[in-house]
């Protein structure tokens, strides 16, 4: 067999399917030893097929149908909280900034002189309100850790 | 309450009514189209239960993606389509490839023919098993096949015409070999 395929191929096969086949494709499939060999293996492929299609009874609509709207929401959701994550992501790089200008503003300037002149810790009022800040920043950080550990996906649930 | 579809002349349909008719329009397509989609997936995985779950995903992807309006014939090679890529995914992660089947052989009438098939199944491969089953039992022509499955034409020949010769030898044996 030299030639790979026949242009009647499809033509004999569907003939088969149908159950149709005119006097005219019976010849060409006759002399035609791929359309003969294309129509021996649709057939025994579709009497197995029938066979098992009373088995193929398909799930409910309405499965396909819940499991697209969840996606859909799930989507929705990703995107409604996407601002929420680039925020994150920038108050990240901010701390991580300003840690590295502290620390290079310490180094600089010497750590033990800059503390032995910086009085402005010595001021009551500024170290309560340094620490109402810290607070803030680590309760804050605290529940943002816990929100996003409970949904799984680093988003929070809101 | 949004207003949709404000053609002229027509009472303007609520978002629930909107919902309703898809859900309508999704049913009929379903009801069209499963039967075939589902014989293609358990012919091609011979897993019933990962067919189910492979048919639910195609319709899920299907209608999260919202193709453009399509023809009755465009929409079927598309879930065909998504179907194929769907089992392409899973050999890629290599969760299955070999063709298993645990159906009951008691309710068969032709017996021979179900354990010819099986074997033949069984030693294909899967992009073999998905062309055969495309080209001989949805009687797809090869631009068709080509459609589903993303592949050339001119590949889908070639390809066809190897696992055509490698199923004639595993099935027609004890038949009329050509």
């Amino acid at each position: 067999m030299n030639r790979r395929w026949c242009e009647r191929e499809s033509d004999a096969v569907q003939a088969l399917r149908a159950g149709l086949l005119s006097p005219e494709l019976s010849s060409h499939v006759l002399s035609c030893a791929i359309c003969a060999e294309a129509q021996a293996v649709a057939q025994v492929m579709l009497r197995a097929a029938s066979l098992r299609s009373a088995e193929h009874e398909p799930p409910p609509f309405d499965l396909a149908w819940r499991r697209a709207e969840a996606r859909r929401k799930e989507i929705a959701l990703k995107r409604a909280t996407r601002p929420l994550i680039f925020m994150r992501v920038l108050s990240v790089v901010y701390a991580m900034v300003s840690v590295a200008w502290f620390l290079h503003y310490l180094w600089r300037a010497g750590f033990v002189e800059l503390l032995s002149n910086w009085t402005v810790l010595q001021g009551e009022a500024t170290c309560f309100a340094a620490a109402i800040a810290v607070l803030s920043i680590v309760i804050g950080a605290g529940y943002l850790l816990r929100d996003s550990r409970r949904t799984g996906e680093g988003v929070p649930s809101t | 309450m949004d207003e949709s579809f404000p053609i002229a002349g027509l009472v303007p349909l609520t978002e629930k009514e909107v919902a309703a008719m898809e859900e309508q329009e999704f049913r009929s397509l379903y009801d069209a189209t499963a039967r075939p989609i589902l014989g293609y997936l358990v012919g091609v995985t011979g897993r019933r239960e990962v067919a189910d779950d492979l048919l639910q995903e195609t319709y899920c992807r299907f209608l999260v993606r919202q193709p453009p309006t399509m023809g009755r014939d465009e929409t079927r090679r598309y879930l065909f389509r998504i179907a194929t890529n769907l089992l392409r995914d899973r050999w890629r992660r290599r969760d299955d490839e070999s063709w298993q089947d645990a159906a009951e052989d008691r309710f068969c009438v032709d017996f021979d023919t179900q354990m010819d098939v099986r074997a033949a199944m069984r030693a294909l491969k899967p992009r073999e098993r998905e062309l055969l089953w495309l080209a001989y039992v949805e009687g797809m022509n090869h631009a068709e096949i080509g459609a589903a499955t993303g592949l050339r034409a001119i590949s889908v020949r070639m390809l066809l015409f190897r696992a055509r010769q490698k199923a004639a030898g595993l099935l027609l044996p004890k038949r009329e070999k050509v």
